[in-house]
């Protein structure tokens, strides 16, 4: 009797134990398959095995590690703010945030999404989550792009540490200078990074410069941060980006200016023991300006100034309860306020300027409620729910555009209010220890963009077309499912995807016979209409496997994608299937790297959009890089080859089949202390 | 006692004052207008004064009359008035005069001390060899005789035109003209014609009975805008319609005009 009373608190110990041990695998485990993490090594070296896939050199630029992730494209119009695409969801239809914070691109022709305003040296990782999974940080139809931004490291063993590199593209005559440096005190620490580069037009496969392809910026950031003890701190985050002179070939224009300032402050609590055991608080500011130029076209018949900006100021708040049983919530609450605005003047020669209101003054006020439950079922399995219910308004704001769409027949006096619904739920099944299943559905809305609601003849080359808004868009409404297995051991991952949408009320442009274009050549006038539906589905491999005692590293991935709408014509904009595969050495201060990029034919086009069948190709890129290591530092030489074989070649999203780069040789050199 | 009686008294002083402020708005109605031209009707014993919105150019105009009983100088609100733009031209000594379109007084009954009426003048008139004077037969209320009184006015050439003049494959003339708001805008804006025939040298009808369709187009680029709604007619020879501007700039609004089978083809610009 005794010796029973005395084992329960054990047996209950233990089980609590194994149960805590086995929720942290798992919660490993969920993580790696809810969402894929690209870790980026900045002054510090990440450790994760397949940064070095993605991140193939410090001179990479955000689009360039976009492009290896699987289940990502990109839309390519220029050489800087290509427009990423999650498993053929774009514009309106991902969500992408800055550290969880909402920003909004302030160009009419979706030449600076919101990637466009952050560089590799001021992020810590980029966090992509397909369908609804990472509706925590907004409603969203086909996933959210989370830019982390790298904080300042508290370590007073290391009072200054950073990295200064130096290096330069020869297929554009392009120079890179990045600096980051980390300073820390015992309770304090401050972290201050900055890049500037510029490059010439680039020569692509054919040996032929691509006229309006250069570009010039320059991104500062600052972070600090102060510890009040253990588990609380603060931090402060300045983001500056000027980018001036950016080429477009595939666009009539080019950027003037893109400039962006974020700002944010928060507050967090960790490992707390009380009933809120996590939490985080956060408020933000950001503000773009954005003018596009057409000023070093030749033969332009008509100059026009086409400014515009776009300001946004919010906040979260979000926490962690104490685990309750066998569940552990998660709530978050956020709000923010965007205005944006765009404009056009027209010169004509010999007659009076005109103007109107590209974007006329949309405000929009969201504030949403977002539930978690991690239910920890047993050993082998686990379910997750996720709930979000946004309040979105949307109010034009200025005469002149409300008067602008009363030409168009629309009453836009009164603002647009939705409530917009997602639920997502995922179940975790660990079939043994090297199998896992993971099985994830949900149904989500997104609001119409502001160029959907209220653009007024914004011109698209792709299709020819000037664009529309219609501010009787209902909401885009997705089913998204996916199935993921992992097989995993110490040395190889392999991770299998399907996944597949139903998208109705799917918002596309529609030709409206009786409207007469604007632009001079244009083909017609399209406006934004909902279409009963839309499929999207496809498949998935990602491939990593360390061998001869990790001196090889082998990263293949895979993506396919089919999309149609309801009458099953092809959807524009769907990546054929392409295959990136790199094998990478690593001995001592050495590593070499050989990649291999192969995308097959696309013919699976929409003509209406104007798009083309895209041949397929094959590229082949050879890295290296040797380290010095010295006492207090480590001087790393870098250098490769892109395109080795000098290959003529377009990715299906490239607007305009632009050739891409062509044979592209690249030294640098990275100075670490 | 003393104190209650200085705030009655401010208070008195108050009220009077607002009522005053609120009588001088509501009684001028002469407000915004600016006086063109003055006469005596001889023989009315009425002093006749023409008064417009703006300065007078080519085109439709807006005009309001003014009559004064010349003895006690108080106006006079009912009457009967002609109206009729005279043209006289001295052309190396030969003597020509014509009339335009134009629109008489709706009522005898002045509205607000104002009879309001209108004309289109077809050509510029200042000084010297082509005169406008604005003629005016007024009968008051009671007389049996009507008096003329002729205004001398000076007309400027509009630009861009606001009246044309057309003729048809018969060889009747037609005075065409558009008036727009004064302050035209992005968005929907009212448009309106006026279509007279020309009779004789003198006489100018309004027509009823075209049907009008309007095409704006801003040269420059060579597009339109959507949704404009034709002008209708309404009374008088005027038709009035719905012009929508996407953008400011300038403008043209093509006009055809059709009947019995025939088209005829005009345009106005216009530069906001």
């Amino acid at each position: 009797m005794d010796i029973y009373f005395k084992s329960v608190p054990v047996v209950f110990l233990l089980l609590s134990g194994s149960l805590a041990i086995a929720q942290t695998k798992q919660d490993s485990v969920i993580k790696e398959l809810a969402l894929k993490e690209v870790q980026i090594h900045t002054s510090r070296k990440s450790k994760h095995p397949r940064t070095a896939f993605y991140q193939s050199s410090m001179l990479s630029g955000i689009d360039d590690i976009l492009a290896k992730v699987e289940g990502l494209s990109l839309i390519k119009r220029g050489p800087l703010g290509m427009e990423p695409v999650l498993r053929g969801f774009s514009g309106g239809q991902v969500n992408v945030v800055i550290d969880g914070m909402k920003i909004f691109g302030a160009c009419t022709d979706k030449m600076d999404p919101a990637t466009i305003y952050t560089e590799p040296v001021n992020l810590k990782s980029i966090e992509v989550r397909n369908g609804g999974e990472g509706m925590a940080m907004g409603a969203t139809v086909g996933g959210t792009l989370n830019l982390k931004l790298a904080d300042a490291v508290i370590d007073s063993n290391v009072r200054l540490s950073g990295s200064m590199a130096s290096g330069y593209y020869s297929a554009a005559a392009a120079v890179q200078n990045v600096l980051a440096m980390n300073y820390s005190a015992k309770s304090w620490a401050v972290r201050v990074s900055g890049v500037y580069r510029k490059a010439g037009d680039y020569k692509d496969g054919l040996g032929q410069k691509i006229a309006f392809s250069q570009y010039e910026k320059v991104n500062t950031s600052v972070s600090g941060k102060y510890l009040f003890h253990k588990n609380s701190l603060i931090k402060a985050d300045f983001l500056l980006d000027d980018g001036w002179n950016i080429g477009f070939p595939a666009l009539p224009m080019d950027v003037g200016y893109a400039k962006a300032r974020i700002a944010s402050l928060s507050y967090e609590l960790k490992e707390q023991t009380g009933f809120v055991q996590e939490m985080e608080a956060k408020v933000y500011a950001n503000s773009v300006r954005h003018a596009m130029d057409d000023t070093r076209r030749p033969a332009v018949t008509m100059h026009m100034d086409m400014p515009g900006e776009s300001h946004t100021l919010g906040a979260f708040f979000q926490f962690r309860l104490k685990p309750q049983g066998k569940q552990v919530w998660k709530l978050k609450t956020d709000f923010y306020y965007n205005s944006v605005k765009a404009d056009m003047t027209m010169y004509p020669q010999g007659a009076a300027a005109m103007y109107m209101k590209t974007w006329p003054e949309n405000h929009q006020m969201v504030a949403g409620l977002f539930l978690e439950d991690g239910i920890f079922l047993n050993n082998e399995s686990r379910l997750d729910l996720k709930l979000r219910l946004e309040m979105a308004s949307s109010k034009l704001a200025d005469q002149m555009g409300q008067n602008q769409f009363a030409v168009l027949g629309y009453d836009v006096h009164q603002p647009i209010n939705r409530v917009l619904k997602n639920l997502n739920v995922s179940y975790t099944r660990f079939l043994s220890p090297l199998f896992t299943a993971y099985l994830s559905g949900g149904f989500n809305e997104r609001s119409p963009t502001t160029s959907e609601r209220f653009g007024f003849y914004l011109f698209n080359r792709m299709d020819n077309h000037d664009y529309v808004g219609n501010p009787l868009l209902k909401n885009e409404q997705a089913w998204n499912g996916e199935l993921n297995l992992l097989f995993s051991t110490k040395d190889l991952s392999w991770k299998l995807t399907a996944f597949g949408s139903l998208v109705q009320h799917y918002i596309i442009g529609k030709t409206q016979s009786e409207l007469s274009v604007m632009t001079t050549g244009a083909a017609g006038v399209r406006a934004y209409k909902n279409i009963p539906s839309a499929r999207l589905f496809g498949a998935e491999s990602s491939f990593n496997y360390e061998f001869f005692n990790r001196h090889f590293v082998l990263n293949n991935t895979w993506k396919w994608l089919h999309g149609e709408d309801h009458q099953h014509n092809p959807l524009p904009l769907i990546s054929p299937i392409k295959t990136i595969t790199s094998l990478r050495f690593l001995h001592r201060h050495l590593f070499l790297q050989a990649e291999n990029e192969i995308s097959l034919r696309q013919n699976q086009v929409n003509l209406d959009f104007g798009e083309k069948t895209t041949q397929g190709y094959t590229v082949f890129n050879l890295r290296s890089g040797y380290s010095f290591v010295m006492k207090r530092s480590q001087l790393n030489f870098s250098a490769g080859i892109e395109n080795l074989f000098d290959k003529a070649y377009a990715e299906h999203l490239d607007w305009g089949s632009i050739l891409r780069p062509g044979r592209n040789m690249y030294g640098m050199l990275t100075l670490k202390f | 006692m003393k104190k209650l009686y200085t705030i009655v008294f401010l208070l008195s002083i108050f009220a009077a004052c607002k009522k005053d402020s609120n009588n001088t708005i509501s009684t001028d109605p002469k407000e915004g207008l600016i006086k063109i031209s003055e006469g005596y009707a001889l023989g009315a014993a009425t002093r006749v004064e023409l008064w417009s919105q703006t300065t007078i150019t080519t085109g439709y105009n807006q005009l309001f009359l003014a009559l004064y009983d010349s003895l006690s100088n108080q106006p006079v609100t009912k009457a009967v008035i002609q109206v009729l733009p005279v043209m006289d031209m001295d052309m190396n000594g030969m003597k020509m005069s014509h009339a335009a379109p134009s629109f008489q007084p709706e009522s005898n009954q002045a509205e607000n001390t104002l009879f309001p009426c209108a004309a289109v003048f077809t050509m510029p008139g200042t000084a010297g060899q082509s005169k406008w004077s604005f003629k005016v037969t007024v009968k008051k209320e009671g007389q049996n005789v009507s008096a003329i009184v002729l205004l001398p006015l000076e007309v400027k050439a509009a630009l861009p035109a606001r009246v044309k003049m057309i003729s048809t494959a018969d060889g009747t003339k037609l005075v065409v003209s558009c008036f727009f708001p004064a302050n035209p805008k992005i968005g929907i804006n009212e448009v309106e014609l006026s279509i007279h025939r020309q009779q004789d040298k003198m006489t100018f009808l309004p027509i009823d009975d075209y049907a009008v369709s309007m095409t704006p187009e801003m040269p420059a680029m060579g597009h339109g805008s959507p949704n404009n709604i034709n002008p209708v007619f309404t009374k008088n020879g005027r038709y009035k319609g719905k012009v929508n501007f996407t953008m400011s700039g300038e403008w043209r609004i093509n006009f055809g005009l059709t009947k019995g089978g025939q088209n005829l083809n005009t345009f106005f610009d216009l530069t906001f």
